[in-house]
């Protein structure tokens, strides 16, 4: 199961976090313990191989801890497994469909920062992105969109081509070009995998995104939901080598193939974040997003053993 | 609280100098005290704003020179872009290829502020951010224009 998770490099945090918990549904519906004490390690090892498949997903390691903080709750006010794991899905559903009204308030907080007229410079692929754009294209406005193609796995391609069959008007360069057309921009707007204290987390590229943004005097925006806040002392981020053969498939002793993913944004680079409680400044995001309660299941995950040892 | 200050006081100096620079660039028909408020106002909103970010105000009245801040902007920016479009951005003639581009940036920019100060729930530090980042791209455009 976690090797299906582990395996995506296209999907962003959000689909993920909402397939590990379609995932954990799985698990309590195909499962045979025999008793709660069981069920509760049982998802406890499922959780923990979950969050080491995407250790930079946010929103994969809160969602679990939402589901195991419900199942250890559940193991003390229930009396059979059966019972514990009727109310363990049943929080799960309410916690997903709580989720899938974030999403849309999200995408009509977001297009309330795209004006008729704004030509939308993005970066790799983001559902929230998606969402908000489309909403913003129902909403009646004309504006265009710039997206790179998001290399090595072309994401931004990808949504591109989903943009399109929307009718969102859209130019796809490729990620060398962003420096020559971040002047037609007046906004620039990314998602996030995750959020620590002082940072975001995005496809590595971002902050090279955002850099020039700044430099050509573009308001940076960027849209996730409040759980995909962790900070640094839950887990530490890091940077996870990834297949090589997917920049290049030939292989030389004198050639070092780096292929990371993700890469850490300062939050002051930003106007503002979108979320399903409003746009907030990088000032009040850190009342906006509290203080996350993560049980100790889930605490003391070390660096090698979510790289598992091939950390750059 | 009291509402209402009479400020008085006398410059010299550079910034006297400074004064003299902006009163003889000002239109004949904005008049003297509405140029003075919006130079105290301005430089009170970039203080302020400093002053938040750094935290160097108590939370409460954070929040409530925040509120402040927003309706002061939506109130004076709706104004100053309606008197940008017509005057300014419709006179030349045969002006460079970049400074045509820069026009379109103006124009975008224009319609993208109208609509951040319309937005009432958008902090105020997204709205001044917002104008500043428009006003370097009106001054890019008048300097391209002015060469």
């Amino acid at each position: 199961m976690a090797l299906n998770i582990k395996g995506d490099n296209i999907s962003g945090a959000s689909i993920l976090g909402r397939r590990c918990l379609d995932l954990f549904l799985d698990c309590l519906q195909r499962g045979r313990e025999r008793s709660k004490e069981d069920l509760f390690e049982q998802l406890v090892v499922v959780g923990r191989d979950l969050i080491k498949a995407q250790p930079s997903m946010a929103s994969v390691f809160n969602r679990i801890n939402f589901a195991l903080s419900v199942a250890k709750d559940a193991s003390v006010q229930t009396v059979s497994v059966e019972e514990a794991k009727n109310l363990i899905s049943r929080e799960i559903r309410r916690y997903q469909n709580e989720n899938e009204k974030a999403l849309e308030r999200i995408a009509e907080f977001g297009s309330q920062i795209i004006s008729g007229w704004d030509t939308v410079m993005t970066y790799s692929a983001s559902s929230l992105v998606e969402a908000i754009l489309i909403c913003t294209k129902r909403s009646g406005k004309r504006f265009t969109v710039i997206v790179p193609e998001s290399r090595p796995m072309f994401e931004g391609t990808r949504m591109a081509l989903r943009l399109c069959q929307q009718e969102v008007k859209c130019s796809l360069i490729v990620d060398a070009a962003i420096s020559k057309f971040i002047d037609r921009a007046n906004v620039l707007l990314v998602g996030a995998d995750r959020v620590t204290e002082d940072t975001l987390v995005n496809k590595v590229g971002t902050r090279g995104v955002a850099l020039l943004a700044k430099a050509a005097s573009v308001p940076i925006y960027a849209a996730f939901e409040t759980d995909k806040f962790l900070p640094r002392r839950y887990l530490p981020v890091v940077d996870r080598q990834q297949d090589p053969a997917q920049i290049c498939e030939t292989t030389d002793q004198y050639l070092t193939v780096q292929n990371i993913y993700f890469e850490e944004t300062p939050l002051d680079y930003f106007f503002g974040f979108v979320t399903e409680k409003g746009i907030v400044s990088p000032e009040e995001l850190g009342t906006t997003l509290g203080e996350p309660s993560v049980i100790q299941e889930l605490t003391g995950f070390s660096s090698v053993e979510l790289t598992g040892g091939s950390q750059c | 609280m009291k509402r209402v200050f009479k400020i008085e006081f006398s410059l010299s100096g550079d910034l006297a100098e400074l004064y003299e620079i902006t009163l003889r660039s000002k239109d004949d028909k904005i008049l003297l005290g509405q140029i003075n408020r919006s130079l105290f106002a301005s430089g009170m909103l970039q203080h302020l704003s400093a002053l938040i970010a750094q935290g160097g105000l108590e939370k409460s009245e954070s929040i409530r020179a925040k509120k402040i801040m927003g309706r002061l902007l939506h109130k004076a920016l709706g104004p100053v872009l309606s008197s940008i479009s017509p005057s300014v951005l419709s006179q030349q003639t045969s002006i460079a290829k970049n400074t045509y581009a820069n026009r379109d940036i103006v124009l975008k920019g224009i319609e993208r502020l109208k609509q951040v100060i319309q937005n009432t729930a958008l902090p105020a530090e997204i709205i001044l951010n917002e104008a500043q980042i428009f006003k370097k791209k009106l001054d890019k455009f008048l300097y391209q224009l002015g060469s």
